[in-house]
């Protein structure tokens, strides 16, 4: 199965650093969308079907955390799982986006195998997940 | 209040963990001279980011452009060749976010913050708002490609 991928980011360097982390995690990717905020990312999500966001917290005009919000209240995407991405490494921070529903949390710094773990947790991929696992983060990985 | 000697640990731990993981860039910290020399001279790219949480302040971020473009190409992992100017100012405007995101939370992991978004600073102004500020702790390293000042500026009160 190929995935459609949304990375939201305001910083163009860090959204081809995690496109490359995921190619070189080796997952069939359908196609890439980017969006700088989480406005932009709200238009993407209107009109294509998407399987996973993984969204930064700290953006300008909307952040992830309000982004989080917005699908979860959207009974039309509610479903897709939502990573954030973030520098802010807080229990208080991480227990909000959890509460707010994120699948799951990547600390940055990150390293290639993070993003594949936790991708692979989150989308399935059967030679790592057995039918026991938990499609999302409980929130003890820091 | 803020503790000296542990943001200090935490800004140092977060240079080392931070450029090495995501930038490729292996550390030296405390090469205080060389470090100042570099970020003396005119082509040093500078970002600032502001926080607020139980301390309030900005961190600078300063390297020479020289580095700047070859951490520019390793943290995308392009040629350098194809390296913009929008790459460079955006790669140093992560690599801040990085420094003070990881530095505030090993600073203080039970606490929440809020950083501001990084925006590049002209580095004179930089370095003559710094001499005016209180509480600064400013950690000097050296890489492969040049040295990197990374530095802390309490505001005097903190909203």
């Amino acid at each position: 199965m190929a995935y459609n991928v949304l990375i939201v980011d305001d910083s163009s360097p860090m959204r081809a650093v995690i496109k490359k982390t995921i190619k070189a995690s080796g997952f069939n990717v359908g196609r890439f969308h980017e969006a700088s905020n989480g406005k932009q990312a709200l238009d993407i999500l209107k009109d294509r079907w998407l399987d996973i966001v993984l969204t930064d917290y700290n953006m300008p005009e909307m952040n992830g955390l309000d982004l989080l919000i917005r699908i979860k209240s959207d009974d039309n995407i509610k479903d897709i799982p939502i990573v954030i991405i973030t520098t802010e490494g807080s229990r208080q921070r991480i227990d909000a986006f959890l509460e707010q529903g994120a699948c799951a949390y990547i600390k940055k710094p990150f390293s290639p195998e993070q993003i594949k773990t936790k991708l692979n947790r989150i989308l399935g991929e059967p030679d790592v997940k057995s039918s026991n696992d938990e499609q999302c983060d409980e929130g003890l990985d820091f | 209040m803020l503790n000296h000697q542990t943001m200090s640990n935490a800004m140092k731990a977060s240079i080392s963990k931070v450029l090495e993981q995501m930038f490729f860039l292996p550390v030296n910290i405390g090469h205080a001279a060389q470090a100042e020399k570099e970020t003396e001279s005119k082509n040093v790219i500078c970002a600032e980011l502001g926080f607020k949480g139980d301390i309030a302040g900005s961190f600078l971020l300063a390297l020479p452009a020289k580095l700047a473009h070859r951490a520019a190409a390793d943290f995308m992992g392009v040629d350098a060749a194809t390296v913009t100017s929008e790459h460079i100012y955006g790669t140093i405007k992560e690599m801040a976010n990085i420094l003070a995101g990881n530095t505030l939370s090993l600073y203080n992991p039970d606490k929440a913050f809020d950083l501001e978004l990084p925006k590049l600073k002209d580095h004179v102004k930089a370095k003559q708002f710094f001499a005016k500020a209180t509480g600064v702790v400013s950690i000097n390293a050296r890489t492969p490609g040049g040295g990197i000042t990374f530095s802390l500026f309490l505001n005097q009160a903190p909203k």
